[in-house]
């Protein structure tokens, strides 16, 4: 089985970018601030629906946000 | 462009020290203190042995079960504190459904703890008016049911609230207790064949499974 790589994201950036707290965006996206934490800091790995979710509210491809470090090469 | 409102609860970002972070290390400290307390219990049986001795007598202050309502009310009254203001919608369409579901799941929290004291306060009046009358059965019947609707319908309504990652902390706390259990059943039926004669043991299994079940779910839900 090959090695899981971690996941990145660029969420907290976005989020500084819009001057929004964590609560705000979790309530924005439909959940917990705890939710959005663990996202942030890479404890916690969205769904496909929320990486959707998230993708459409900040209007940018899931893989602009979320990057799983394979470049294919 | 119109101004969004936002309301003050939502501009608070998360301090230096969160509830979460205390709720964490409480965690910890919980599943620490029940595995050394259960090692402690099982050991205790171990050397009570055929003196019919109970198991936990003497080694467990009354006060306990007082402190940890006093600690688990803190924390609840803390969390809720903090996040009433999230229940009052702003003028977003967001806002107005994040504080939906904020306040029904403070609904289901103090619905379901509320539901539960009441059936928890019955049951020593039942007792004292005596299960062999009448009065008293009923009254019981009406703890249990009480329990079993509200906790049933908390269950379901937080089920129903609860945002994924919340879910898979429930799954991991699930799968945690789960094996604790099993360890500590055949664990407990291996020194009952070795030592006959051994006091109850089920409140300390019982204990230690819930502590290893709350612990894992506030750990990876606020870690």
């Amino acid at each position: 089985m090959p090695e899981e790589e971690e996941m990145k994201n660029r969420l907290k950036v976005l989020r500084a970018e819009r001057d929004w707290s964590q609560a705000e965006l979790a309530g924005r996206l439909d959940v917990s601030r705890q939710a959005v934490n663990a996202i942030e800091t890479g404890k916690y790995d969205p769904s496909l629906p929320l990486a959707f979710r998230i993708g459409r509210l900040f209007a940018m491809p899931i893989e602009e946000i979320f990057d799983d470090g394979d470049h294919g090469g | 462009m119109m101004e969004t409102m936002v309301v003050e609860g939502w501009r608070a970002d998360a301090p230096a020290w969160t509830l979460g972070r205390v709720a964490k290390w409480i965690g910890l400290t919980l599943i620490l203190l029940f595995v050394a307390g259960v090692a402690a219990g099982f050991t205790a049986a171990w050397l009570d042995a055929g003196t019919g001795a109970r198991v936990w007598s003497g080694r467990i202050s009354a006060t306990a079960p007082l402190i940890a309502l006093l600690v688990f009310g803190g924390v609840g009254w803390a969390a809720l504190r903090r996040n009433w203001p999230t229940t009052r919608p702003g003028s977003d369409e967001w806002q107005r459904r994040a504080a939906t579901r904020a306040r029904r799941t403070w609904g289901a929290w103090i619905g379901t703890v509320a539901t539960l004291a009441v059936a928890g306060m019955l049951v020593p009046f039942a007792a004292w008016l005596g299960i062999g009358t009448a009065a008293g059965l009923a009254l019981m019947i009406a703890a249990v049911a009480l329990a079993v609707i509200g906790g049933l319908w908390g269950t379901l309504v937080y089920m129903k609230v609860i945002d994924e990652q919340e879910r898979q902390a429930n799954l991991w706390s699930g799968y945690a207790g789960l094996t604790t259990y099993f360890v500590l059943f055949f664990a407990e039926l291996l020194i009952r064949k070795v030592v006959p004669g051994l006091p109850a043991l089920d409140g300390a299994v019982f204990a230690a499974v819930s502590a290893v079940t709350l612990g894992t779910f506030l750990v990876k839900r606020f870690r």
